[in-house]
C-alpha cells in the first residue's frame, strides 16, 4: 500500500521536474528584446533623446557605464545598435531569438555586458522612449555626449 | 603630581573637544539629505535618491543646453514628479536643485524672473473707449 503510494508521488515529482526541463530559452515577441524595438521605426539617435527625457536615471546610469568603457569598445557599442535598428521587424525578431537561444551569439556582450541596456532590457523605458520618439531629430550625435 | 594634574587637564579637554568633534559632522551632512529634507517642506516625497538624481541631472541638462532656460527645466522636472504633482512644485524643486547642485545656475531662474510665462495677448488697436477716456 505505501509503496504504491510512494511511487505515485515520485511519478508526480518526476512529471513536476519534467515540466520546467520542457521549457527551453525561445524568444517570444517581447523577450528578451521588448516588442516596442522590434517594432519601432524611430532611429538610435530619435530613441535615445526620447529616452534622456522619460526616463533620465535609467539614461544617466546607461551614460556613465558607456563612459567608462574604452573607445573601442564605445565605437563597437554604438556601430552595433545602429546596425540592429537598420534591420526590419523580421530581421530584429530573428536576432532575438538568436541571442536567447546562444548566449554566445552577440560578441558585443563579451566586451561589455549590458551595452544594450538601454535599448533591450527594460519594458517600460522601451515603452516611454518608443511613445514619443517620433518627435525627435532623426540624427543627433549629441545622445551620445552626455 | 604635577604632571599628573597635567595630564587630567589635557584629559579633560580631549573630553571636551572630542565630541564637539563628532557632532559637527552630521551639520555637514550629504546635500542629498538636506535635499531630499527640503523637498519634503514643499509636499514632495518619493526616493532619495531619485529626487537626488533628478535634482543633478536637471543640473546636467542646463550645463549642456538641453534645457535651454527654466521653463525647460521645470517643464522636465514635472515629467519626472508623481503623476499628480503640480507645476509649482516643480518650480520649487527646481530653485531647490539649483540651490543644492548647481547654485551658478541659479540666474536662470531670474531670467524669468519678469517674463510672463505665456505670450501675454497683444493690446487691443484701436481708439479708446469712452470709458477710457480722462475726464
Amino acid at each position: 500500500m505505501l509503496g504504491k503510494a510512494s511511487i505515485a508521488v515520485t511519478a508526480l515529482s518526476v512529471v513536476a521536474l519534467a515540466i520546467p526541463a520542457v521549457a527551453s530559452a525561445d524568444a517570444s515577441d517581447d523577450y528578451p528584446i521588448p516588442n516596442r524595438i522590434l517594432k519601432t521605426t524611430c532611429t538610435v539617435d530619435q530613441y535615445m533623446a526620447a529616452v534622456r527625457d522619460t526616463d533620465p536615471v535609467y539614461y544617466e546610469r546607461y551614460m556613465i557605464d558607456y563612459n567608462n568603457r574604452p573607445a573601442d569598445i564605445q565605437q563597437a557599442a554604438r556601430d552595433r545598435i545602429y546596425w540592429f535598428f537598420s534591420l526590419d521587424y523580421a530581421a530584429r525578431r530573428q536576432y532575438s531569438e538568436d541571442t536567447a537561444t546562444n548566449v554566445y551569439y552577440e560578441q558585443m556582450a563579451t566586451h561589455w555586458a549590458n551595452w544594450a541596456k538601454l535599448f533591450f532590457n527594460n519594458k517600460g523605458v522601451a515603452a516611454h522612449g518608443t511613445d514619443v520618439c517620433a518627435n525627435y531629430p532623426p540624427s543627433d550625435p549629441a545622445v551620445w555626449n552626455w | 603630581m604635577k604632571a599628573k594634574r597635567l595630564a587630567s587637564t589635557v584629559a579633560t579637554a580631549i573630553a571636551l573637544v572630542v565630541p564637539t568633534l563628532a557632532f559637527s559632522a552630521p551639520v555637514h551632512a550629504d546635500p542629498d539629505t538636506d535635499f531630499y529634507n527640503e523637498l519634503h517642506i514643499y509636499g514632495i516625497y518619493g526616493e532619495k535618491d531619485y529626487n537626488a538624481w533628478i535634482g543633478k541631472i536637471t543640473c546636467k541638462r542646463l550645463y549642456n543646453g538641453i534645457d535651454k532656460d527654466a521653463y525647460g527645466s521645470a517643464k522636465f522636472i514635472l515629467a519626472q514628479l508623481h503623476k499628480d504633482s503640480t507645476t509649482e512644485q516643480a518650480w520649487q524643486f527646481l530653485g531647490a536643485a539649483l540651490r543644492t547642485y548647481c547654485p551658478e545656475k541659479l540666474p536662470v531662474l531670474q531670467q524669468v524672473a519678469g517674463q510672463a510665462p505665456a505670450v501675454a495677448p497683444p493690446a487691443p488697436a484701436g481708439p479708446p473707449l469712452a470709458a477710457e477716456n480722462p475726464q
